[in-house]
C-alpha cells in the first residue's frame, strides 16, 4: 500500500484499523508521519493502544475510540487529514462517505481492492455527489488499491447519521 | 491461491474482467471468511460465498478436528440497477436467516413468528401428558408412581409457567436434601469404584438454592468428562434418576462434576457470550448460537441479560434449541 501511495503531505487517518493494517503498519514504515488509528469496537482499540506503545510510536500515532460517522462530525477530526487510507471498511459507498467528512480539501482517500480491481466499483455520479473524485486504481504486488481525491471542500450534509451510510448506500 | 473460474464469465455486469474466486480455510466458516476477506482486501457486505465443506463442529462451534472451506468472491454488480438499497438489504437479511455463520443447519424462519405457538404446542402437550398419566396411575402402588408422574410432568410445567429455559423448580420435597445428596454420594461413589479410577466423591447442598452438587476430584479424570462432557452429562442423568427413584424425591436439582470441569466450562460460555453480545451490538445483527443444552442456554441468557443493547431468545426445538442474541 505504501507502493501505492508514494508521497504523503499531511496527517493520515485509518478508518477501521482493526489489528493495524494498514494504518499500523503505515505509521511503522514512514518515519516522522502523524497516523491517527479509528476503530469502533473497544477491544481492538486496547489492542492498538498496546501495539502503538510496544512499536515506540506514541509520539506521533493516535488511537480514536468510536464511530466514523460521528467522529466525523467532531472539529478535531473533521476535515482534519490530508490522506485517509481503508481496509475491508466496508462497501464503496460506505467507505467513500465516511471517508469525505475526515478529508481537508484536496485530500487522497486510498482504499484496499480485490486482486482485480474493477472501476466500477466507485461511479462517477455516486462520488461526486460526495465530493469525491477518481483519480486511479491499480494492482500492486498482489493487492487492488483505488485512490480517489476530495474536490473542494466536504459537503455538510456528509456522513449521514451513524448506520445510515450502510443501510442506505449511495450506490 | 485465487484461481479464475469459468462461470465467471458468464456474470452479468462484471465489467469483463476476470472474476476471482479464492478458496479458503479455517476452524470455523467465519474464520475461513476471514481469510477470504483478508485475500481480497474488502469489507463482509461485498462478497458472496459458498461452503465447499463443512467444519466438523464442536464445543460451542468454536473447537472442531475438520477445518471449513469456502470459495468467495467480491459480488459482481450487476448492471440493470432497479434499486440498489432493497438489493443489498435483502442481501443482508437473507445471510443472517440462513445462518451463514455455521449455526443455521436447522435452519427455520423467523424466531418471533415460532416462539408464541411453540409455548402454546408445549402448554397443550403438558396438559394432556399430564392427565394421560394420572388415568395410567390409578391403582398402583404409592411411591414409584408417584415419582414418575411429578417426574414427567414437571417439565411441561416450567415450560407453561414461565416460557424461560431452566427457570427455578417448585421445591416440594418431602425427603430432606441431606439424604438425597447423601443418596447421590454413594451412588456416584460406587459407579466411580466401578470405573476403577481412584477418586474423592463429596455431596453438598448449596445453601441459597438448595441444590445437591456432588463434587468429584482426583487425579486422571479425563475419562469422567468423556468428549464434550457426554459422559459427564451421562454421569449426572444416571445419579438423577437414581436418587429420584430411591428416595422418591425430586425438585430438587442434582448437578454432577468432575474436577471443575463445569465451572470452567461455563466461564468459557460466559466469555464466548460477552463476545458474541460485543459482536451483535457493534455490526447490529442477530446471531444464533450452535444449539445448547438447557443449562447451556440459561448460561447465555443470564450473561447476555447483563449487557446492554442485546436480547436473547431461543428458538427450535430440542435438541436443537438454540438461543438468538439481537440487538435490543
Amino acid at each position: 500500500m505504501a507502493d501505492f501511495i508514494g508521497e504523503i503531505e499531511g496527517p493520515v487517518l485509518d478508518l477501521g484499523a482493526g489489528g493495524g493494517v494498514p494504518g499500523l503498519v503505515l505509521a511503522e514504515a514512514w518515519a516522522g508521519q502523524s497516523v491517527t488509528l479509528l476503530d469502533a469496537m473497544h477491544r481492538r482499540c486496547v489492542f492498538l493502544e498496546t501495539a502503538v506503545s510496544k512499536l515506540g510510536l506514541a509520539a506521533r500515532t493516535t488511537v480514536r475510540e468510536g464511530r466514523a460517522e460521528e467522529l466525523a462530525r467532531r472539529d478535531s477530526m473533521r476535515s482534519g487529514f490530508a490522506m485517509v487510507v481503508a481496509r475491508g471498511f466496508g462497501p464503496p459507498a460506505v467507505t467513500a462517505e465516511c471517508a469525505a467528512g475526515f478529508l481537508r480539501a484536496g485530500g487522497r482517500l486510498v482504499v484496499s481492492e480485490p486482486p482485480e480491481p474493477r472501476a466500477e466499483r466507485w461511479p462517477d455520479d455516486g462520488l461526486s455527489r460526495l465530493g469525491l473524485q477518481h483519480v486511479r486504481t491499480e494492482r500492486v504486488h498482489d493487492a487492488g488499491f483505488v485512490e480517489l481525491r476530495l474536490v473542494g471542500e466536504p459537503a455538510p450534509q456528509w456522513p449521514r447519521r451513524t448506520g445510515v451510510p450502510s443501510k442506505r448506500p449511495l450506490w | 491461491m485465487p484461481s479464475d473460474h469459468p462461470r465467471a464469465n458468464n456474470d452479468a455486469g462484471n465489467g469483463g474482467g476476470d472474476m476471482e474466486w479464492v478458496e479458503t480455510t479455517g476452524r470455523t466458516i467465519e474464520e475461513a471468511l476471514d481469510a477470504a476477506l483478508d485475500r481480497l482486501g474488502v469489507h463482509e457486505e461485498e462478497v458472496e460465498y459458498s461452503v465447499v465443506a463443512e467444519p466438523r463442529s464442536g464445543l460451542f462451534g468454536r473447537f472442531g478436528g475438520s477445518e471449513a472451506r469456502i470459495r468467495a468472491r467480491v459480488k459482481p454488480i450487476s448492471r440493470e440497477k432497479p434499486n440498489p438499497q432493497r438489493r443489498r438489504r435483502t442481501a443482508r437479511t437473507e445471510r443472517a436467516r440462513s445462518g451463514g455463520r455455521g449455526a443455521g443447519r436447522g435452519g427455520r424462519g423467523d424466531g418471533s413468528e415460532r416462539a408464541v405457538p411453540k409455548t402454546d404446542a408445549d402448554g397443550g402437550n403438558a396438559v394432556v401428558a399430564t392427565v394421560a398419566d394420572e388415568d395410567a396411575d390409578d391403582g398402583e402402588p404409592e411411591r414409584p408412581v408417584g415419582a414418575k408422574r411429578r417426574r414427567r410432568r414437571r417439565k411441561p410445567a416450567r415450560v407453561e409457567a414461565t416460557g424461560d429455559e431452566g427457570a427455578a423448580m417448585e421445591r416440594e420435597a418431602e425427603v430432606p436434601i441431606e439424604e438425597q445428596a447423601e443418596a447421590a454420594e454413594i451412588f456416584t461413589r460406587g459407579v466411580i469404584e466401578a470405573f476403577g479410577t481412584p477418586a474423592q466423591v463429596e455431596a453438598q447442598v448449596t445453601p441459597d438454592d438448595g441444590n445437591v452438587t456432588v463434587e468429584i476430584t482426583g487425579e486422571n479424570l479425563g475419562l469422567l468428562v468423556g468428549p464434550k462432557g457426554a459422559t459427564l452429562q451421562a454421569l449426572e442423568e444416571l445419579v438423577r434418576t437414581v436418587v429420584q427413584r430411591q428416595t422418591g424425591g425430586h425438585g430438587v436439582r442434582i448437578n454432577v462434576d468432575v474436577a471443575g470441569y463445569r465451572a470452567k466450562r461455563r466461564a468459557a460460555l460466559e466469555e464466548f457470550t460477552r463476545d458474541v453480545a460485543r459482536r451483535v451490538i457493534e455490526t447490529g445483527r442477530d446471531h444464533a448460537l450452535e444449539p445448547m443444552s438447557s443449562g447451556d442456554r440459561k448460561v447465555v441468557h443470564d450473561v447476555a441479560a447483563e449487557i446492554e443493547g442485546v436480547e436473547t431468545i431461543s428458538e427450535g426445538e430440542d435438541p436443537r434449541r438454540r438461543v438468538v442474541i439481537r440487538p435490543a
